[in-house]
């Protein structure tokens, strides 16, 4: 292992940044070796992407400096990084389908001959390339029609191309079938054995322990340990990846009554290869909320476009309070008894130019005594906009400014207020608390337990464990589309749904 | 406090179309110094040709007549952020149908005017709906097909009115239909003077569509749409049935404003009199300008056609050629596209931000609109 601290090649130090008042990077600490392979693991937003887009050029740093063989650098776009030997594959690939794998290999510094380009020899480059590092291709194939994992390979050669010494992965596996993981993790221990170094963004964890050297973990913006990997295992790693912060709130005690929703053998395939949800079942009581863990990307968003009817299923079916409300319209869904808080309140949840009265009524207007044969009643109307305002303590001047003069929080209980006074048997809360202040949280979290002990299914989607062990009656870990786990309140430890929400461990059924 | 930020809310929004106007005044000054008169008289002189006096005011509103309609189809369109450039079209297929109908249907008086006014708000409907289909189903750009469409109503009526319903009475040098008889013409609001029922009925209409965009569920759903598409969805609202909505609703209204010229003006249909009018155009931008509120649109039109027939009263008296009016048109439209621009772009951005992240993209959202 090349561990000596002559052997650093890059260092990152005291990197901060910030957007606004969020602090995405505090004093963080990078080091690389040559010929290293280097895990950069954490959760969704605790920052690593952002690390990785610094050190790329993409984003410049509010402080903290980055050396180079020892010679400070700064970064100001990807291209300076290019020159400087860092290249990035990225998670979305960025090439020309109809043109073939050499073209795109070369393009922005194609070899010529004269004024011409020279495809001859563009091609003999790429073959040379391809069989040097072991990434067999046909330079002359074109990109149409290839399959994602030979994709990822001409951008693997693109950053060869470039002559990288540092390449950086972001998420590399995202995408793959196993058997493409399988292939990439042996060219990246291929590439790190001839001497590059390699960065890889992941929450993976038995990735990470196939292929890694060492593992970098990040929380909340904040560098939190540097450990090898022969030391450690994957218990410890999610222990670090999701910390420890066990606050026991007291959620009293009901017996659940009939299944307000049945999911069974959902099947949402997609456009790739691999499918978004896989033969999915589960199903939630009155009164009860049942949670679904997972790392965000795991197909949760899809779970839930689909039972609220903003994404075809391709088979299985949802049933709520008896009737089957698969693929069916969302205004056929609410009225069948759903509502929704949406994963994203600026995306999906409101609308920034309209006042807090037009984002407060969505989905309400249309009710006897608040409109009548489409002519909407304005005074009953404000009189309602100004209500759950005020039940839900919104923080605002008045219901006649636009939405977007809410803070995160205060938008986020508005939206909260609005689909809770639905009154509906069932609730999707997506995200629920996600950038939001602890205030506003704690508020939310108790209006979902008051919601759920009147007698109400909540469904709760959220990347943010402590959120799902705090709240949940019953817990489903969700990984690759699949229930990876089911859990009731109580019988679960947080290190045991870290490890599941990351692929680890067994697939263990609730007995 | 609450009436203080209505004051506010009111100068923020007349402030952008007063420095548009004054902005495309002074530019007019410059064209004018270039002419060798003197800016003052010929403004003078407009003003007097577009306002003063009975004669020129009541001329000015009914070229505001068409204006005003067309504005209210494309404010509709353009609020739930559907931008269709086809109100000329949809203008002269209104025009078209309800002078063929109204000549060709038998019956009572009574009887042929609602039969030619039915007739055109269908066709006009129909007409806008190919647009709004072909973007549903293609994802062709509205903008281009609604332009496009524009020549091809312009020309397919061409071929009929020449070829079919032309006017054989006279010496043939206008292509355009016979008249309609004098028993289905709208009445005259002054006697001898040009303005006719029509311009009532474009007011009545400017609180009808205020009312509609404002008090019911269908405006409110637009609306929405026309903010963020997925909060509507997201809502119950099929985004989906506004467009066919919004889109039908633009070219009946639209079509109105033909039927207006045939039954209040011209009294037939007259082949590319509303294109070298420019009535739609004119009306876009009134819409534009007002912010697609009913009630500025009202007020900007006769302003914007008072700008028209004040330039045509300089050019009968001064050295000043007619298209000085077009230049000063032309630069307030250059200054509201600038302010259209801007809050695209401004949007754009804000819809952008998000990718960063769900967190630093809803900070940058907040500052964005701060």
């Amino acid at each position: 292992m090349p561990n000596d601290d002559t052997n650093v090649m890059l260092r990152m130090e005291h990197i901060v940044k910030c957007y606004g008042d969020l602090v995405a990077n505090d004093d963080v600490y990078l080091e690389l070796h040559a010929g290293e392979i280097l895990a950069v693991i954490g959760e969704n937003g605790a920052g690593k992407t952002t690390l990785m887009k610094i050190l790329y050029g993409m984003e410049q740093p509010s402080s903290g400096s980055i050396y180079l063989n020892g010679k400070e650098l700064h970064i100001k776009n990807a291209s300076q990084a290019i020159a400087s030997g860092i290249g990035m594959v990225q998670q979305h690939f960025m090439l020309f389908d109809p043109f073939t794998v050499a073209e795109n290999v070369v393009y922005g510094r194609e070899p010529k001959k004269g004024l011409y380009f020279d495809v001859k020899k563009a091609n003999s480059i790429i073959e040379e390339l391809s069989l040097r590092y072991d990434l067999p291709l046909d330079p002359q194939e074109k990109i149409q029609g290839m399959p994602v994992g030979l994709r990822q390979r001409v951008e693997i050669l693109k950053v060869l191309y470039q002559n990288a010494d540092i390449i950086i992965f972001d998420e590399p596996t995202a995408v793959l079938t196993p058997q493409e993981v399988h292939e990439l993790l042996g060219t990246m221990k291929h590439l790190a054995a001839s001497g590059k170094s390699i960065i890889i963004i992941t929450h993976k964890l038995n990735e990470v322990m196939e292929v890694a050297d060492r593992a970098m973990v990040m929380r909340a913006g904040k560098h939190i340990a540097d450990v090898d990997i022969k030391d450690t295992d994957i218990e410890e790693l999610s222990f670090m990846m999701v910390g420890r912060h066990l606050v026991k709130k007291s959620v009293p005690m009901i017996t659940p009554g009939e299944d307000v929703l049945r999911i069974e053998n959902l099947h949402v395939q997609g456009n790739g290869s691999v499918s978004l949800i896989d033969n999915l079942s589960l199903h939630v009581a009155a009164g009860e909320i049942v949670g679904i863990a997972g790392v965000s990307g795991n197909g949760q968003s899809v779970l839930e476009k689909c039972i609220f009817g903003l994404q075809k299923a391709d088979g299985g079916s949802i049933v709520v309070k008896g009737k089957d409300i698969c693929n069916h319209t969302v205004d056929e869904v609410r009225s069948a008894g759903v509502s929704m808080i949406p994963e994203d309140r600026y995306i999906w949840g409101s609308a920034s130019a309209a006042t807090i009265m037009e984002t407060a009524i969505m989905a309400h207007y249309k009710k006897p005594g608040l409109s009548r044969k489409g002519v909407l009643d304005m005074q009953a109307l404000k009189k309602f906009a100004n209500g759950i305002v005020n039940e839900f303590s919104v923080k605002t001047d008045g219901i006649q400014l636009r939405t977007s003069s809410l803070s995160g929080g205060n938008a986020q209980k508005l939206i909260a207020a609005r689909e809770i006074t639905q009154r509906t048997p069932l609730l999707l809360a997506c995200e629920p608390t996600r950038g939001v202040d602890i205030g506003a949280m704690e508020f939310i979290h108790d209006r979902l337990i008051q919601k759920r002990t009147e007698g109400d299914a909540v469904l709760l989607i959220s990347s943010e464990l402590t959120e799902i062990m705090e709240l949940s009656d019953r817990i489903y870990v969700m990984y690759g589309g699949r229930i990876h786990g089911e859990f009731t309140r109580g019988n679960v430890r947080e290190e045991e749904l870290g490890l599941l929400m990351v692929g680890g461990g067994h697939h263990e059924k609730l007995s | 406090m609450k009436s203080s930020h209505r004051i506010k809310q009111l100068a923020v929004s007349l402030a952008q179309p007063a420095m548009a106007l004054s902005f495309a005044l002074a530019v007019g000054v410059l064209a004018i110094l270039v002419t060798k008169e003197n800016p003052l008289t010929v403004y003078a002189a407009m003003f007097k040709g577009a306002f003063g006096g009975k004669y020129y005011f009541l001329t000015t509103l009914t070229r505001a007549t068409p204006i005003i309609i067309c504005g209210l189809g494309a404010a509709i369109a353009w609020s739930s952020n559907y931008m269709g450039i086809g109100g000329e079209g949809q203008m002269i297929v209104g025009g078209f149908f309800c002078a063929i109908i109204g000549l060709n249907v038998p019956g009572p008086a009574w009887f042929k005017v609602i039969c030619a006014v039915g007739g055109a708000m269908v066709a006009g409907g129909l007409y806008s709906l190919l647009s709004a289909w072909l973007l549903d189903r293609f994802r062709m750009s509205l903008a281009i097909s609604t332009l496009m469409f524009n020549y091809a109503a312009q020309f397919v009526t061409m071929h009929f009115t020449a070829n079919v319903f032309q006017d054989m009475t006279g010496d043939g040098k206008l292509t355009q239909t016979l008249k309609l008889p004098q028993n289905m013409r709208l009445n005259r609001l002054v006697e001898g003077y040009s303005l006719h029922w029509g311009f009532i009925v474009a007011v009545g209409l400017v609180f009808l569509i205020w009312f509609l965009m404002n008090r019911t569920s269908f405006g409110y759903e637009s609306r929405m749409s026309g903010f963020n598409v997925n909060f509507c969805d997201y809502g119950g609202i099929s985004s989906k049935k506004v467009m066919y909505g919004m889109l039908a609703l633009s070219g009946i209204i639209c079509a109105l404003a033909g039927v207006g010229e045939v039954l209040g003006v011209q009294y037939r249909y007259v082949h590319n009199t509303y294109v070298s009018s420019s009535y739609a155009w004119v009306g876009l931008n009134a819409a534009l300008i007002s912010g697609y509120n009913p009630i500025g649109i009202l007020i900007t039109s006769i302003i914007l056609a008072g700008i028209q027939t004040g330039g045509a009263a300089i050019a009968r008296s001064t050295s000043v050629p007619l298209e000085i009016s077009s230049i000063i048109q032309g630069c307030i439209t250059l200054f509201i596209s600038a302010k259209i621009m801007f809050n695209f772009r401004r949007r754009r951005k804000a819809h952008d931000a998000p990718d960063k992240g769900s967190v630093a993209g809803s900070i940058s959202v907040k500052g964005e609109t701060r």
